[in-house]
């Protein structure tokens, strides 16, 4: 089957994009596409980690201290799920406003492992409830099976999405997989384009993303009673070597994984990811697990700040393989709307600010309390002013939304 | 001769990708609506037990609550971009055309989908935990921010039914596309039908409740909001009927999927009665009982009802610009989208798609069959089945199982060609095309009903 050559692929592959064109200029979603990616993986680790951890905790639970860093894990580990899913829609919504053709071609040569995504997702979602109700103390080896099901169906998501990645960004093959020996194979049943490292590097990545994870969590809870100095010791103890082997295995992993891109050595921000995992792991490797006490939040806060680089060089290494073939996203045809865009950026300082400040620092402050917790000040005047933006958000839209419909239809 | 730009196409034997994105699409607004009416009755009930000082009512709040984390915030959470993940693989330039035109409300929505999720757990996990007034505050932002997802979903999908008027294709703005004719009908339906659904579905959790006082006080309470939804969803409807356009009103009329009107009359019937049995003996209601009722509103209520506002829509998928078979059928000036028919009138589909592999550009008595194959799939076959026993209105059953191509011929040189029929998108193949096409659905009629009309197979030279 033929193959086009570069020249012609530029063409083919900008003739994809949407005739629409995109509502403001490229950059802003390159960029809101990058960071909300870097804020969804962050709760993927927490989720393929957590879920591991809570595994590998629950085969050691008659040790009660181990017993209850499971169940705690299995909390987080549901909870990240949550946000995991729903933060992951805004990169999936942007990578489809100026990534169309690739999204939109790879996710269809393998069409059916895109709906299977779908449902093992909710699986071993499912999966992971039954195992969060279930894991109790004195539960039984059996309910293990709920966890290493949902682990496993988790890790299919993985995989999948790694495939829709990688083929993205080969369009020269795309004519070949879809229409092997020039007959078009519509069942997308098949997946064309893998990479060992790239693939475990985000399990390294969890381990990683788990093991800080702890440490700052061993450090929140400090001043509740209930949770006792030797559980926190553990929790910090454990965090500090997942941490370790997980930085040491992305930075294994990266090598690997970017030696296999093309001219690796010209992507400034690849060997930021670099720098960044090594000083991560030299800074982890120096100390004791002690010596992190009350350095939990200055980890985690470093964590965030490599991943967003990671999320950087993702990008760099799709531009590295686009640019050449003639797709730049900057070039991608504008139609300003400044009605809609207002809407977005409005909504997103207004109520992300204020609404989601309220819930954030209202859970905060009720965990760190053993027993009920009675709204302070701060968090008071927080939850009014969250009501009253919900509440103008509305006043606006039917305000704005009755004029133009009257306008318009009357 | 520039392409078009058209993708690969996913074809699933028998039931077509289009099932595949109804069947996630239906699971996702049950889960969804129920969600979005629960919060109000969250919001509601727990206003009484602040005033009434009944704390008690919060227990069946937590225990909805934990309910809804499974039913709504698994699969419904799930389903959610599955349905962007379905129609990505089944429709990608239908999804395409809606995301370049509201990405921003999309993005917007998505501010309240984790205001929401953060919402519902610190919701469920924070009962007695945190001072009632706290919590109550908590609850109704959870609510209105619920209720706001659902504000901006409505726009994009009200129009993809239509924009109502020609206004958006001379300016392509955002504010003209999504305030569309029908906007505010459909968003009263869906308003009042999650009312019915977070009844139906609260009335599982009220199933569990064991002090009978407490049971049949939340039970009535949960019963007269599904009543209100219940009674506001007829008179709803007819507005929402005289904001369709003219198509959809002929399909509504005589072309909607079999038995659709039986149905979702039945539903309405069975949902009164049994809103009527939970206010009036809310103790003979066994969780099970509360259970099949969700499961038949979701296959007798939503599930015909999502097959008609699909059916409704035909034959475009977004905004009546895109057909169902991704071809783009007007020009939009606002947005300078130019229509794709007179190109494909003028070198024919084939030529045209950039995923069709050399060999089949040119049609040949070699690979006419494998060619009309590829048409029917292109073309056709994002409505209809492609095996005369699929179960998705099956393109031969549609010629009557004719084995004769000129009596398809027919057809496609005539109405189809020239978008006669106002459910069906005008398809101006070329000759060639046309021909075949026309002996492809002769063949699919003709062969075993285990002929696989997708499964790769050589030119055959018949």
């Amino acid at each position: 089957m033929q193959t086009a050559p570069h020249a012609d692929l530029g063409t083919f592959l900008n003739v994809l994009r949407d005739p629409a064109g995109i509502p403001a200029p490229p950059v802003l979603f390159q960029w809101l596409m990058v960071l909300t990616w870097a804020l969804h993986i962050l709760f993927v680790n927490l989720v393929l980690g957590g879920g591991t951890l809570a595994i590998a905790a629950f085969l050691r639970r008659k040790d009660p201290l181990w017993g209850r860093l499971s169940r705690a894990m299995t909390q987080v580990t549901k909870i990240a799920l949550s946000l995991a899913i729903v933060l992951g829609v805004a990169p999936l919504l942007f990578t489809q406003v100026i990534y169309d053709p690739m999204w939109y071609a790879s996710n269809v040569l393998s069409a059916a492992w895109v709906m299977g995504f779908i449902y093992a997702l909710g699986l071993g979602y499912t999966c992971w409830f039954v195992f969060s109700f279930r894991n109790k103390e004195g539960a039984s080896a059996g309910e293990l099976l709920w966890a290493i099901a949902a682990i496993l169906l988790f890790a299919l998501n993985g995989f999948v999405m790694h495939v829709l990645s990688i083929q993205s960004i080969l369009p020269a093959k795309w004519l070949e997989w879809y229409a092997p020996q020039g007959i078009p194979d519509m069942s997308g049943l098949k997946v064309h384009a893998f990479s060992l490292p790239r693939f475990l590097f985000f399990f390294a990545a969890a381990a990683a993303g788990i093991g800080i994870f702890l440490l700052a969590y061993a450090d929140y809870f400090r001043l509740r009673s209930d949770f006792p100095a030797p559980y926190r010791e553990l929790c910090r103890r454990i965090g500090w070597q997942w941490a370790r082997w997980g930085f040491l295995g992305q930075v294994v992993l990266a090598i690997t994984w970017f030696a296999g891109v093309e001219k690796a050595a010209a992507h400034p921000f690849l060997w930021m990811t670099m720098i960044a995992l090594l000083s991560l792991l030299i800074l982890l490797w120096r100390g004791k697990p002690e010596a992190f006490a009350g350095k939990g939040y200055l980890y985690q806060g470093l964590f965030v700040v490599s991943t967003l680089v990671v999320g950087i060089a993702r990008e760099e290494i799709r531009l590295g393989a686009l640019l050449p073939l003639g797709y730049d996203p900057m070039s991608y045809k504008v139609n300003l709307d400044l009605a809609s865009t207002l809407l977005f950026f409005t909504t997103f300082l207004g109520v992300g600010g204020l609404a989601l400040a309220f819930l954030i620092a209202m859970l905060w402050q009720a965990g760190k309390v053993e027993g009920p917790y009675v709204a302070g000040k701060t968090v008071a005047r927080l939850s009014d002013f969250a009501l009253a933006i919900v509440l103008t958000w509305i006043a606006i839209f039917f305000g704005v939304g009755l004029f133009v419909w009257l306008r318009n239809f009357h | 001769m520039e392409s078009l730009g058209m993708y690969p196409t996913w074809y699933v034997p028998y039931i077509g990708s289009g099932w595949v994105m109804g069947i996630t699409g239906t699971i996702h607004i049950l889960a969804s609506h129920t969600s979005i009416g629960a919060s109000f009755l969250f919001a509601l009930l727990e206003t009484k037990a602040y005033r009434e000082n009944k704390p008690w009512l919060l227990d069946y709040i937590r225990r909805y609550g934990v309910f809804l984390l499974v039913f709504s915030y698994i699969w419904g959470s799930v389903t959610g971009p599955g349905i962007w993940y379905s129609t990505t693989v089944a429709s990608p330039r239908g999804i395409s055309g809606l995301i370049h035109n509201f990405v921003w409300v999309w993005a917007t929505e998505w501010v309240f989908f984790v205001t929401e999720v953060i919402g519902v757990y610190a919701l469920v996990y924070t009962i007695g935990k945190i001072d009632a007034k706290t919590h109550l505050k908590l609850t109704w932002l959870f609510a209105i921010a619920s209720l706001e997802t659902l504000l901006l979903i409505i726009g994009i999908l009200s129009f993809m039914m239509w924009p109502g008027g020609e206004r958006w294709y001379r300016t392509g703005s955002v504010l003209d596309a999504f305030y569309n004719l029908n906007i505010f009908a459909q968003m009263s339906m869906r308003a009042a039908f999650m009312c019915v659904a977070a009844a139906v579905v609260g009335s599982i959790v009220v199933a569990g409740v064991r002090e009978k006082e407490r049971r049949t006080e939340i039970a009535r309470f949960i019963a007269k909001m599904g009543f209100v939804g219940l009674a506001a969803l007829v008179p709803l409807f007819f507005w929402y009927v005289q904001t369709l356009p003219p198509t959809a009103k002929i399909i509504l009329a005589a072309r909607l999927p079999a038995h659709t009107s039986e149905f979702l009359i039945g539903m309405l019937g069975v949902t009164a009665l049994y809103l009527a049995w939970l206010a009036w003996k809310p103790s003979w209601l066994p969780s099970p009982v509360a259970a099949l009722m969700t499961l038949l509103l979701l296959l007798f209520g939503l599930w015909p009802e999502e097959r008609s506002r699909e059916s409704l829509r035909k034959p475009y998928v977004a905004g009546q610009y895109i057909y169902g078979n991704q071809v783009i059928s007007r020009d939009v000036p606002g947005k300078g989208i130019r229509a794709e028919l007179p190109a494909i009138q003028e070198h024919g589909l084939l030529a045209l798609h950039p995923f069709v592999p050399v060999a089949l550009k040119e049609i040949t008595p070699q690979n006419r069959l494998e060619a009309g194959r590829v048409i029917a799939a292109i073309a056709c076959a994002n409505c209809h089945s492609l095996e005369k026993t699929g179960l998705l209105r099956p393109l031969p059953a549609k010629f009557g199982g004719t084995t004769d191509p000129q009596v398809v011929r027919a057809f496609l040189d005539g109405p189809l060609y020239t978008g006669a029929i106002p459910y069906m998108p005008a398809i101006p193949l070329s000759e060639k095309e046309r021909e075949a096409l026309a002996y492809f659905i002769a063949h699919a009629s003709e062969a075993p009903t285990s002929l696989s009309a997708v499964g790769a197979k050589s030119p055959n030279p018949r």
